[in-house]
């Protein structure tokens, strides 16, 4: 090998590409080649400093708020949960729904509007089904509550087929659990409408409806007449 | 050299069943296990996309978007691969996809992988010469390369992956990688050197 080893060859010899008798031979060259050796060296010190960048680096704090809010919910699946929820626990997540959201939305709003009592009590006096408040959300935002909206359709469908094997004050308390929790929904969604930017409130409104999910799943899962 | 590493299995035992664990307690809709998966992975996922994209701005938006997929396609995952390799996967693609759609939307027609990096090259006399006098200038000169050279130099040399896995990852020839790898070499040592 009289003339100097080419680039491509060096990289081969660092990558463990040639075989063994064009290896050898590259090596020997480099034994009277200084051009050679020097750019063989620099390759190899390129690659260990490449090798021993860090593998980790710190996203940014608020990241996984913003991950949290585009997260769909998942379709229940069948056999997911062996629990089985009684009707107290049901009317416990509901108020806890309740109080916890509105306490949320209240500070969320009043983060960045001096007026919070105006909104939650125009959401109050509204406590419609979310679904059914014709308030514009930013266009992200509807697209993730057409996700929601999906799963909660799905469980309600059947929560219906299940309804006659529960007991009727049962089948009354799961409705008045998920009124409250559309209450909630509804609530977020309004005061969303009014500050779309509001990270806080998307945020709350995400788990509001992740929470109804939830609330509809357990009801699903309840053992017949109940 | 990096090439010899394998991270398809990094994990001990103990920390793969955990992980698969938690990846199972995610695929039924556990947001809080999702959670945990991305804390434990999101440093790794973004340091990647940082290199890959060379933009802090777009790393973020490129992070985000391999967990809202990953959320999306985990009830497809078997746990054949590790969770960070199934992640890379994913952000390899999702910045695939990233510059298909740039390319459409700026209207260039029917350039191959090659034509875009060649393009990127052409102009790289008239960019500001990476200023190199510490290590920490590696990272502004990888950020500095072309995006197809870029790609392979992050995913081979800094990774660890070999050409093959690239190779899956990416839909590249192993003689387009080979050569985007050492062209970025190149480009990189010339930057480097004092």
């Amino acid at each position: 090998m009289t003339d100097h080893l080419s680039f491509d060859q060096l990289c081969d010899l660092q990558d463990g590409a040639l075989d063994l008798r064009d290896a050898s031979a590259a090596r020997d060259h480099m034994r009277s080649c200084a051009a050679c050796a020097e750019q063989f060296a620099e390759l190899s010190a390129l690659g260990s400093a490449a090798a021993a960048l860090p593998r980790v680096i710190d996203p940014p704090a608020d990241l996984w708020g913003d991950i949290r809010a585009e997260l769909a919910p998942r379709q229940p699946r069948r056999f997911a949960r062996e629990y089985h929820w009684s009707r107290s626990n049901l009317v416990a997540a509901a108020a806890v729904i309740a109080v916890v959201s509105s306490a949320l939305t209240a500070v969320a709003i009043r983060r960045v509007d001096p007026r919070p009592d105006t909104v939650v009590a125009a959401a109050a006096a509204a406590p419609e089904p979310a679904t059914a408040v014709a308030v514009a959300l930013p266009a992200r935002l509807a697209m993730t509550e057409v996700g929601y909206t999906k799963s909660v359709e799905a469980l309600q469908r059947t929560l219906a087929e299940r309804r006659s094997s529960l007991a009727p004050s049962t089948v009354a308390t799961v409705e008045r659990s998920l009124r409250i929790a559309d209450s909630a929904i509804a609530e977020a969604r309004t005061a969303l409408a009014q500050d779309p930017g509001n990270k806080a409130l998307v945020k709350l409104f995400a788990s509001n409806y992740e929470r109804k999910i939830d609330l509809l799943r357990r009801a699903t899962e309840l053992s017949p007449r109940t | 050299m990096a090439s010899a590493l394998s991270f398809s299995l990094p994990h001990a035992g103990h920390e793969a069943s955990a992980e698969r664990a938690l990846a199972s307690r995610a695929q039924r809709g556990e947001v809080e296990a999702f959670e945990e998966l991305y804390r434990a992975h999101a440093g790794r996922v973004f340091a990647l996309c940082l290199r890959l994209t060379g933009d802090r701005v777009q790393a973020r938006e490129l992070t985000q978007d391999v967990f809202v997929k990953a959320w999306e396609a985990l009830p497809e995952f078997r746990g054949e691969s590790s969770v960070t390799t199934w992640l890379h996967r994913i952000a390899v693609n999702a910045m695939l996809m990233q510059r298909r759609s740039e390319r459409r939307r700026l209207a260039r027609v029917s350039l191959a992988e090659d034509d875009v990096d060649d393009a990127h090259e052409v102009n790289e006399g008239s960019t500001a010469p990476v200023d190199v006098a510490t290590a920490v200038d590696l990272e502004r000169a990888v950020a500095a390369l072309p995006p197809g050279v870029r790609r392979a130099f992050v995913l081979h040399d800094i990774e660890g992956y070999s050409h093959e896995e690239i190779a899956r990852m990416t839909g590249l020839a192993a003689g387009t990688l080979r050569a985007q790898l050492h062209r970025a070499r190149q480009l990189l040592m010339r930057a480097l050197r004092p």
